[in-house]
């Protein structure tokens, strides 16, 4: 008899744990773009660490500051100074958030899905709340994420030169394994 | 009078030239990136992991921002956003050397001694190099 309860519990288990799954990837890419008069800024950083737990719906990324690669490395050195992201003494940014429309999303069902996500955005010592919607496509294997969203340097107290507009469209693409 | 003048013309185009020369082409090229990037001592991937795994906040000071030529073996290679990623062993299973090179380069074999340039940002799970670049 223990033995047949004992069987129940190991399949509960079991059951349980195939049925959470962890999506991560270290090779994501964050895209920032924002126009000015004289010339457009704009950067990339292509090592962006994401991870999605299809079980609990909590979606995170973490990139480091001085991975964004600018074409003019002039700007670049100066987005990474004191003034502005401060990377020596800020060197991460990351996203904690959840998505709110779990119920819509079949993550055993190849397809594309609107997703909304909520969640906390850390940089330059400043944690703010944000909310965005994206794309999530599920494929046999892979599971990609889509967003697009506009900050404002200023809510997370980072100068902004003048010239530069205070809201920059950030571009989030990742494939998960 | 009219010679002044051409001079004083040339002057100003050979100026705007230059200006334009050195704000807006020359911090596109990878000469201006050599000569202004800081530089640390070549070392290994065995040393650079057991330095951020010791004290990250001061492996980061020591390594970040600067263009090092790092020694060590290939765990893994792949293309990723058509540029090759490069992962070089160390002596923590979990945590590799994370080389994100300029461009693709095709595989690398596992297993093989290689060195490796690039630009150090940071540690995010592994230490983490772009702008890469194979020097043998």
């Amino acid at each position: 008899m223990k033995k047949k309860y004992l069987f129940i519990l190991f399949l509960l288990v079991t059951n349980i744990t195939f049925a959470q799954k962890k999506y991560t990837t270290k090779s994501g890419q964050i895209k920032f773009f924002s126009n000015t008069a004289l010339e457009d800024v704009e950067a990339t950083n292509n090592q962006v660490f994401c991870s999605l737990n299809s079980s609990t719906n909590k979606i995170q990324f973490a990139v480091l500051i001085k991975g964004f690669a600018f074409e003019n490395s002039l700007m670049q050195k100066h987005f990474n100074e004191a003034e502005y992201m401060y990377s020596d003494k800020y060197p991460k940014a990351i996203f904690n958030g959840t998505i709110k429309n779990k119920a819509s999303i079949n993550f055993n069902k190849a397809g594309s899905y609107k997703a909304f996500v909520e969640g906390s955005l850390s940089m330059h010592g400043i944690t703010k709340l944000i909310t965005t919607e994206g794309t999530i496509t599920i494929t046999t294997n892979k599971i990609i994420l889509n967003s697009k969203f506009n900050i404002s340097p200023t809510d997370y107290k980072i100068a902004v030169p003048e010239g530069i507009s205070n809201t920059i469209a950030v571009k989030v693409d990742c494939k998960l394994d | 009078m009219k010679k002044i003048i051409k001079y004083l013309l040339a002057l100003i185009i050979v100026g705007a030239l230059g200006g334009w020369f050195l704000v807006f082409y020359l911090p596109k090229t990878d000469f201006y990136k050599n000569i202004t990037a800081k530089k640390s001592a070549p070392t290994t991937a065995i040393q650079i992991v057991n330095d951020f795994i010791a004290n990250e906040d001061s492996a980061f000071a020591k390594y970040s921002g600067k263009l090092i030529e790092v020694s060590g073996t290939v765990v893994d290679s792949k293309i990723e956003n058509d540029k090759s990623a490069i992962y070089l062993k160390s002596n923590d299973e979990a945590t590799h050397v994370y080389f994100l090179l300029k461009e693709n380069v095709g595989s690398i074999t596992r297993g093989k001694e290689i060195v490796l340039k690039g630009m150090c940002t940071g540690f995010l799970g592994d230490v983490q190099f772009n702008e890469g670049e194979i020097v043998k």
